[in-house]
C-alpha cells in the first residue's frame, strides 16, 4: 500500500481536469508545497532511475509503487524496456520548439464553472454500498493501512 | 407481405426504422426481437457484447408500442428515438445494468446511476440492447486489450474491428444494433468506423456530457455515435449535444439543428488536404479518399492543398497526455467502494499507468506533461489559422481516417504503441478538441472498407455532417453489407 507521500510524488495530479470537470486554479499553499517536495524529491528519483544510456531508465519498481500496483518479478524487465521504447518515441517532442508558448490543458476555454450551493437528492446509503465487498454497520470497511 | 417479412428489420437505419415505426408498418418489439435474433446468430462469431440486455430491451420495446398507440403526434415528436434499439459501449454507466469497462478490475461492477448520454437516449426512448465490447479502459484501438475477448470484423472475421469502441462499430456494420454509442479520446470512434464500414462521429470537446463514462483521458473524451448513414448520426448527436450540469466541461452554446442542415448545397465549401495526412498511407485508401474528393469537387466544393502541422508529434503529445491523465484517472480503482483491486488490471492498462506516473513524477512533468501540453498549444494554433476565413483558410479538411483498411487478428500485440500509429491522423484533431465524422469511401481489393474522415472547426458539427451527407447521397459505400 502506497504511504500518502508516495502519492505526493506523483505532483502533475495537481495540474490536471478532474473528471467532474472543475477547473480551478492551484491554491498557493498547494503550489509552495509541491515546490518544496519537487525539490526534495527531485533528487532521490533521479538516483534511483538514472540509467547507462542516453535517457534515464525507468525504475518500474519504484514507479509501481508509487502507482500502487504489483508487478510480478519476471515481467519487470519486459515492462521497462517497454516503457523505455515509448519514451523514446516521445522524446521526439525535443525537436519542437516551444519557447514562450503557454501550455494548454483544456481546449473549452470555460473557466470557474460553478453552481449553486444547494443540497439535492443523492443515491442512498445501501445504493453506494451495494458494488463493496465488505461492509460494517453502514460503512465501507478496509483492510488496515498503517501499521500498528 | 408485411415489411418483416421482406426483410429483416434490424437491417433498417433509425430513419427507416423511425417511419416504420411512425406508420405501425411494425412495432417495436418487432424491430428488438429481430436485432436480439442478429446478436444470437453472430455474437459467438463476433463477439461485439459483453452483456445483451434481451429481457430489459423485450419490456422496454413492449412500453414503446404502447406510446406508440397513446400518445399525440407533438408528443411523439419530443421521443426521436422512440422503440429503436441502440448498443452502448461498455464504459457507460447503465443503472442496474453490468459495467466492465472491459476490465476484469469492474467484472461485477453494477452502477448505480446512468451516464447524461445513457439517460438522454432513454429520455429520448431508445431501447438499450446491451453493452459492447472494447479495449480495456478504452486502451487501445483493436479491441484486442479487452478481458473478455477479441471482437471480430464483420467484413472478415480473421480481421480486427479497431477501437477501442470496436464491439459499438461491429454491431452496428453487422445489423446487431440499428446504431450504437461510443467514446473517442482519439480515434476510438472514428478508427472503427472506418475499419467496419460505418459511420462515426466524434463531437467537439465539450459538445456531450462526460457524466457517468468512464473517464480515460478526461481533457479529450468525447462520447459520439457510431451509425449506418450519416443523417442516423445527425439524429443522435441532436439527443446526445448539450450542457450539462453534472459535467463542467460541457459548453453552454446552443445547439443548432443537424438535420436539418443536412442536405444544403456544399457549392464554395473549401475543402483543405494536407500532404502529410498521405503520407506512408496505404495507396488503396489514399485512392478511396482522392476519388471521394473528386465527388466532393462535382459538388462544387473547392479543394485547397494546405500544410499542417506534421502528425506525427501528436502521437508523442497524445501519448504523454493520455498516459498522464489515465494515471490519475485510474487511480481511484482500489476494489474497497466497488469492483475488484489493482492485481485485476491487463498489462496494458498497468503499462499506461506506469508511464503517466513517470511523466507527470518530480523532475520530469517540465519535460514530458507540460512540454506535451506546450505543443498542444502548437497543434491547436496550427488548425486555427488553417480554418482562419480572414488569411483564406479553408471550411474543413479531409484525409483519411486510418493509414490501412483494418489489420488481422492478433496485429497489436507486442505492440505498446499500437494505437498510437493506428490513430495517427485523427490525433491532431482530438487533441485540439475538433470534430470529426468519419464515412466510408471504397473497399480494398480484399474487400475491406476504406474511410475518410472530415475534420471541422470546434462545434461546427453541422457542416462536417453536411458535407459528409452531400459525399454519401452521391455514393453506394454505406449500403453495402458484410456477408455474415
Amino acid at each position: 500500500m502506497a504511504s500518502p507521500r508516495d502519492n505526493c510524488e506523483t505532483l502533475g495530479y495537481f495540474g490536471i481536469i478532474t473528471e467532474s470537470g472543475m477547473l480551478f486554479q492551484t491554491h498557493p499553499e498547494v503550489s509552495r508545497q509541491r515546490d518544496l517536495l519537487e525539490k526534495r524529491s527531485f533528487a532521490s528519483l533521479i538516483n534511483k532511475t538514472r540509467g547507462k544510456g542516453k535517457f534515464m531508465k525507468i525504475d518500474v519498481s519504484h514507479i509501481a509503487k508509487l502507482a500502487n500496483l504489483q508487478i510480478k518479478e519476471d515481467k519487470k524487465e519486459k515492462f521497462q524496456k517497454q516503457l523505455f521504447s515509448i519514451l523514446q518515441y516521445i522524446n521526439k517532442l525535443k525537436e519542437v520548439a516551444t519557447e514562450n508558448i503557454e501550455p494548454t490543458s483544456q481546449v473549452t476555454g470555460l473557466e470557474n464553472v460553478t453552481r449553486e450551493d444547494e443540497a439535492k437528492p443523492s443515491l442512498s446509503q445501501e445504493e453506494v454500498l451495494k458494488n463493496a465487498k465488505s461492509v460494517h454497520n453502514g460503512l465501507f470497511k478496509v483492510k488496515t493501512i498503517l501499521d500498528g | 407481405m408485411t415489411l418483416r417479412e421482406t426483410m429483416k428489420l434490424n437491417q433498417l437505419t433509425i430513419k427507416q426504422a423511425q417511419e416504420g415505426l411512425r406508420n405501425k408498418k411494425f412495432s417495436s418489439f418487432e424491430l428488438t426481437e429481430d436485432c436480439l435474433d442478429q446478436i444470437k446468430k453472430l455474437d459467438s462469431k463476433i463477439n461485439a457484447f459483453i452483456t445483451v440486455c434481451e429481457k430489459e430491451a423485450i419490456g422496454a420495446a413492449k412500453m414503446a408500442d404502447k406510446q406508440f398507440n397513446n400518445l399525440t403526434i407533438e408528443q411523439l415528436n419530443t421521443l426521436p428515438l422512440l422503440g429503436i434499439p441502440i448498443s452502448i459501449k461498455d464504459n457507460f454507466c447503465t443503472k442496474g445494468i453490468r459495467t466492465t469497462a472491459s476490465s476484469k478490475v469492474l467484472d461485477d461492477f453494477i452502477p448505480p446511476y446512468d451516464a447524461t448520454v445513457v439517460n438522454r437516449l432513454k429520455d429520448a426512448g431508445m431501447i438499450m440492447l446491451g453493452k459492447t465490447n472494447m479495449d480495456a479502459w478504452a486502451h487501445g484501438s483493436s479491441t484486442e486489450t479487452s478481458d473478455y475477448g477479441t471482437t471480430k470484423n464483420p467484413w472478415n472475421t480473421n480481421f480486427l474491428p479497431g477501437g477501442s469502441s470496436g464491439g459499438a462499430a461491429a454491431s452496428v456494420a453487422a445489423n446487431q444494433a440499428i446504431a450504437g454509442i461510443g467514446s473517442e479520446t482519439a480515434g476510438s470512434i472514428r478508427q472503427p468506423a472506418s475499419w467496419c464500414g460505418v459511420v462515426g462521429l466524434k463531437p467537439t470537446y465539450g459538445r456531450v456530457s462526460r457524466y457517468g463514462l468512464i473517464a480515460m483521458a478526461s481533457s479529450l473524451d468525447s462520447p459520439g455515435p457510431i451509425t449506418k448513414t450519416v443523417e442516423d448520426s445527425a439524429l443522435i448527436l441532436q439527443v446526445l449535444a448539450g450542457k450539462d450540469s453534472f459535467d463542467a466541461t460541457t459548453s453552454p452554446k446552443k445547439v443548432p439543428y443537424y438535420t436539418k442542415n443536412l442536405n444544403r448545397s456544399i457549392e464554395k465549401v473549401k475543402i483543405g488536404v494536407s500532404n502529410d495526412y498521405f503520407e506512408g498511407v496505404d495507396q488503396e485508401v489514399q485512392n478511396g479518399v482522392h476519388n471521394a474528393l473528386k465527388v466532393l469537387e462535382k459538388k462544387g466544393a473547392i479543394i485547397k492543398t494546405i500544410k499542417l502541422f506534421p502528425p506525427k508529434y501528436a502521437i508523442a503529445v497524445y501519448t504523454i497526455l493520455q498516459r498522464s491523465e489515465v494515471s490519475s484517472n485510474l487511480a481511484r480503482y482500489d476494489g474497497i467502494r466497488y469492483g475488484n483491486d489493482r492485481s485485476y488490471f491487463g498489462d496494458e492498462a498497468k503499462r499506461r499507468i506506469m508511464l503517466g506516473t513517470y511523466t507527470l513524477s518530480a523532475g520530469y512533468y517540465d519535460q514530458y506533461y507540460n512540454k506535451a501540453q506546450k505543443v498542444r498549444t502548437l497543434i491547436i494554433q496550427d488548425f486555427e489559422k488553417a480554418f482562419n476565413p480572414s488569411t483564406g483558410g479553408v471550411d474543413v479538411i479531409i484525409g483519411p481516417t486510418s493509414p490501412s483498411t483494418a489489420l488481422p487478428l492478433g496485429s497489436s500485440k507486442n505492440h505498446p504503441m499500437f494505437g498510437e500509429m493506428a490513430d495517427v491522423l485523427v490525433e491532431p484533431s482530438s487533441i485540439a478538441g475538433l470534430p470529426g465524422i468519419s464515412v466510408p469511401c471504397g473497399f480494398s481489393k480484399q474487400g475491406l472498407p476504406i474511410g475518410m474522415q472530415i475534420i471541422g472547426p470546434q462545434f461546427s458539427e453541422a457542416l462536417i455532417l453536411n458535407v459528409a451527407y452531400k459525399y454519401e447521397q452521391e455514393t453506394e459505400w454505406h449500403k453495402q453489407k458484410p456477408i455474415l
